[in-house]
């Protein structure tokens, strides 16, 4: 179980919680199971299948280098970042 | 302070750089020293109106010039797909990127290209500029990053519409790009808590880099098809990656060779005119180079951002900060992109506030595009928050740093953003400073004053590759997809020389083009030391693992009975004669040849770890009442380098920091009349620090190793930059008794607020 910590902005899907624990062995299943309980979300943190340019997911404070198919530890703590890159327009 | 366990033989040693002969004696090649066969010179026709729109374009007269070559317009760019590239400290829409190399149907700073053309001189070309004629609409200028965003304002771009990040699109157009918030806690209640809540407007102006080499960028497009580039930049992979997408072509067709480069700080990590000089050399078949004056790169390169801030915060008698609250509205320039988030990520980051809510605005006005700039977004959120603590510190009547100290994020702590720190030197920093001769030390004298401040930046980590190979003489060549930024060869070629246990001198590294090294990520994000010096640790790894195979092989022996010590020596099983066996890695060089061949390691790394650091600076300044000038008299600047590398190298980075920084607070501004012409795009009108105007600025280097890297390293070079604004205006309050919100705190700035009206 990974407790996935929501963004202000997308707390609206989420009936207003700010964490939301989940099953999944890898970000995509993460983001997957995410978007049965928060539907919708999916679609903001997506685009095309790949992680949108304004976020960086980060696994227990690391922030991933594998895309959706970074491994996500039991227990572990997943926050989506806007990107350091960041205020491009997507 | 050094917290590091001191066992290294090189690391923490302070080599001669391999590249500084060539430095000083003036043989290094930079990039307006390019000289090709055939080579003609380009240059860019920029727009005198900050925003207009573009009805026609004549090049005729141009084109009947003796001598001009070639003339090129947005119209012989590829059309640009509507997708974002990413390039380091910052990204950017493809569109946007290829619209500001050259504008299409409006214009949206002063200085924006409009076309460029080549010729078989320099003075042919610039004379070839006025005989291009451009007719212009004008249209409304939004300057002020306040006045861009209300309702009324000119609008920049037709389809630009609110972003909320993790949100959705506005449905009306807007000058404000992107809004993000970050919400930690329920700020409200935390306000309710404090006995002493304080909030504070604040407001920065566009500032530069102020790198001492132009932009320039050279091109020949050959007729197989490959198009060779030679550019200082900061990045050769992601040079290569957005001309590639600007020009439509594979990245496998572009070649970018990296010349040496004469400071960038950021700023030349986007590509401006390579793919002009591109473009005409396809036209012409001929090499073409191109360089900017200092009057283009004002004008027309990427500054940083201008700012409005707005900062609460609310704290407990004792000191407990409780609540804390920003409002960031950053400058773009004239395309979405500011480094708003992460200033909004930076602002409160090195305090352990249990309640936070920060909202960040990227908003486009007629200004140039910005780039990224030394810990982008940082320094001027760091002197909003800071500004705001030493007030706090003053009405609660607590020394600063203890304040600080108080509340500085621990291991653990979680940040606005959500995650957590990691292991940090936040702690060690504030006490080091704390406990430096400088803040030990008694300040006297009229209208002299004392300020500290404190900073964060994340770091960051991404590609690197490197390879090397040794040589028979017992020297290993290393070549790197870095360029060269404050030393970065010899640190890299250092941590090479510590895996394998010999001198940095046996180390002779090359930096070299994009087709002989595999992906490298730009020099900035303070991640070159880091990564690429994590690369040189495995192509040393492998290179261990292959010699020692090769001892075995010479020993007759298996591999697990040879050990590579740190001493660079192979030790063995005894031998026939009972003795222990034993080479240097020397000798097992000159062996090499005649035992198989010559052995090259590989490396390519991606590290997910960064390690963040941490920043206080310490100033001492006197106000000459009289003319507002401000001298520094001392300056003391302290920080977490995780494992210094060169140690040298690091205080450089430190020093050169800190004085960009007293530049921004002090002087630095670009000044717009009302219709957006820039009026002092020169170093004599917009001033930076000299070498007259500064102390020797005092260094303390504290090591937390980072536990994310093999020798613990942390990126050093943006950090420095990002205390030095709230340090200056503090130490300016406490000698004057004026606080001063608005950069730069000029001498008619001071002077303004110092004498009675009228004066």
């Amino acid at each position: 179980m990974a407790r996935v910590f929501i963004p202000s902005l997308m707390r609206d899907l989420c009936h207003g919680g700010s964490q939301v624990e989940v099953q999944g062995d890898t970000l995509r299943q993460v983001l997957d199971n995410l978007n049965t309980l928060c539907p919708g979300i999916k679609r903001r943190i997506l685009e095309d299948g790949e992680i949108r340019p304004e976020f960086s997911l980060a696994v227990n404070g690391v922030e991933e280098s594998m895309g959706l198919l970074e491994p996500v530890p039991d227990g572990a703590e997943v926050h989506i970042l806007p990107a350091l890159s960041g205020g491009a327009r997507p | 302070m050094v917290t590091a366990d001191k066992k290294h033989r090189v690391v923490g040693t302070r080599p001669i750089r391999h590249d500084g002969t060539d430095k000083v004696t003036g043989r290094a090649a930079y990039g307006a020293d390019l000289r090709l066969p055939d080579m003609l010179i380009g240059r860019v026709k920029r727009s005198p109106l900050a925003h207009a729109r573009i009805k026609r374009i004549d090049a005729s007269k141009a084109l009947a010039l003796p001598g001009v070559q070639a003339v090129i317009t947005s119209a012989d760019l590829p059309n640009p797909a509507d997708r974002v590239v990413p390039f380091g400290e910052g990204s950017s829409d493809l569109k946007d990127l290829a619209r500001n190399v050259l504008a299409a149907d409006k214009v949206l700073y002063e200085g924006h290209a409009v076309a460029a053309v080549c010729a078989t001189d320099a003075h042919i070309a610039e004379d070839a500029l006025d005989l291009i004629e451009v007719e212009y609409e004008p249209l409304p200028v939004v300057l002020d990053v306040r006045e861009a965003m209300l309702p009324a304002a000119p609008i920049l771009h037709d389809g630009l519409r609110t972003k909320e990040v993790g949100g959705e699109k506005g449905d009306q157009p807007s000058n404000v790009a992107s809004h993000l918030q970050l919400k930690l806690g329920d700020t409200e209640a935390g306000f309710r808590e404090a006995d002493l809540v304080i909030e504070r407007e604040f407001e920065t102006k566009m500032v530069h880099q102020g790198y001492v080499e132009p932009q320039n960028g050279a091109a020949f497009w050959n007729r197989d098809g490959r198009l060779e580039i030679w550019t200082s930049t900061q990045g050769s992979f992601v040079a290569r990656d957005q001309i590639a997408a600007l020009l439509d072509l594979p990245v496998s067709k572009v070649r970018v060779t990296p010349m040496e480069i004469g400071g960038g700080f950021g700023g030349k990590i986007p590509v401006y005119l390579e793919p002009l000089a591109a473009l005409l050399s396809r036209k012409t078949g001929k090499p073409v180079k191109m360089t900017m004056t200092r009057d283009e790169v004002f004008r027309a390169t990427g500054p940083t951002s201008g700012t409005y801030i707005r900062v609460k915060i609310g704290a407990k008698q004792d000191g407990a900060i409780v609540a804390a609250q920003a409002y960031l509205a950053f400058e773009a320039g004239a395309f979405p992109g500011s480094p708003v988030w992460a200033a909004s990520r930076c602002v409160f980051t090195a305090y352990d506030v249990p309640h936070q809510l920060i909202d960040g605005y990227d908003v486009v006005v007629n200004k140039p595009k910005v780039a990224a700039y030394r810990a982008p977004g940082a320094p001027t959120a760091a002197f909003a928050a800071e500004s705001v603590i030493d007030e706090l510190a003053q009405r609660l009547e607590m020394d600063p740093l203890d304040l600080r100290i108080k509340n500085a994020a621990k291991q653990g702590s979680r940040r606005a953003d959500g995650a957590t720190h990691g292991v940090i030197g936040n702690d060690e920093v504030l006490l080091a400073a704390q406990d430096s001769p400088h803040y030990r030390s008694e300040l006297q004298g009229e209208n002299r004053g004392r300020g500290v401040a404190h900073g964060f930046w994340f770091n960051i980590g991404l590609e690197s590759s490197a390879s090397a190979s040794v040589n028979a003489d017992g020297t290993v060549s290393l070549v790197l997809g870095s360029t060269d930024i404050g030393g970065t060869r010899v640190s890299i070629a250092m941590q090479l020389a510590e895996t394998l246990g010999i001198a940095a001198e046996d180390v002779a590294p090359q930096v070299v083009d994009t087709d002989s090294v595999g992906f490298t990520f730009v020099t900035g994000g303070s991640r070159t030391a880091f990564a690429g010096g994590w690369a040189a640790y495995e192509v040393g790894m492998d290179l261990r693992r292959q010699l020692i195979e090769r001892a075995a092989k010479i020993w007759e022996v298996q591999p697990e009975q040879v050990e590579y010590a740190d001493d660079g020596v192979l030790r063995g099983p005894p031998g026939d004669d009972g003795a222990p066996r034993a080479i240097t890695f020397r000798d097992l060089a000159a062996k090499l040849p005649k035992t198989g061949g010559m052995v090259v390691g590989r490396a390519d790394v991606n590290p997910k770890t960064s390690g963040p650091t941490f920043a206080t600076h310490i100033v001492d300044v006197e106000v000459d009442p009289d003319t507002g000038k401000v001298q520094i008299l001392r300056y003391t600047a302290v920080q977490d380098a995780g494992t210094a590398i060169h140690p040298a190298y690091v205080e450089g980075q430190m020093q050169g920091g800190a004085a960009q920084g007293v530049g921004w607070a002090l002087n630095e501004e670009y000044r717009y009349d009302d219709q957006g012409r820039m009026e002092n795009p020169t170093f004599l009108d917009y001033r930076m620090p000299t070498a007259l105007d500064l102390p020797m600025i005092e260094t303390i280097i504290v090591e937390v190793p980072n536990p994310g890297h093999p020798y613990g390293v942390r990126g050093v070079g943006e950090v420095p930059i990002v205390p030095p604004l709230a340090a200056v205006a503090a130490a300016i309050h406490d000698a004057t008794g004026v606080r001063f919100n608005t950069l730069p705190i000029s001498p008619a700035a001071i002077l303004d607020k110092l004498l009675p009206d009228g004066d």
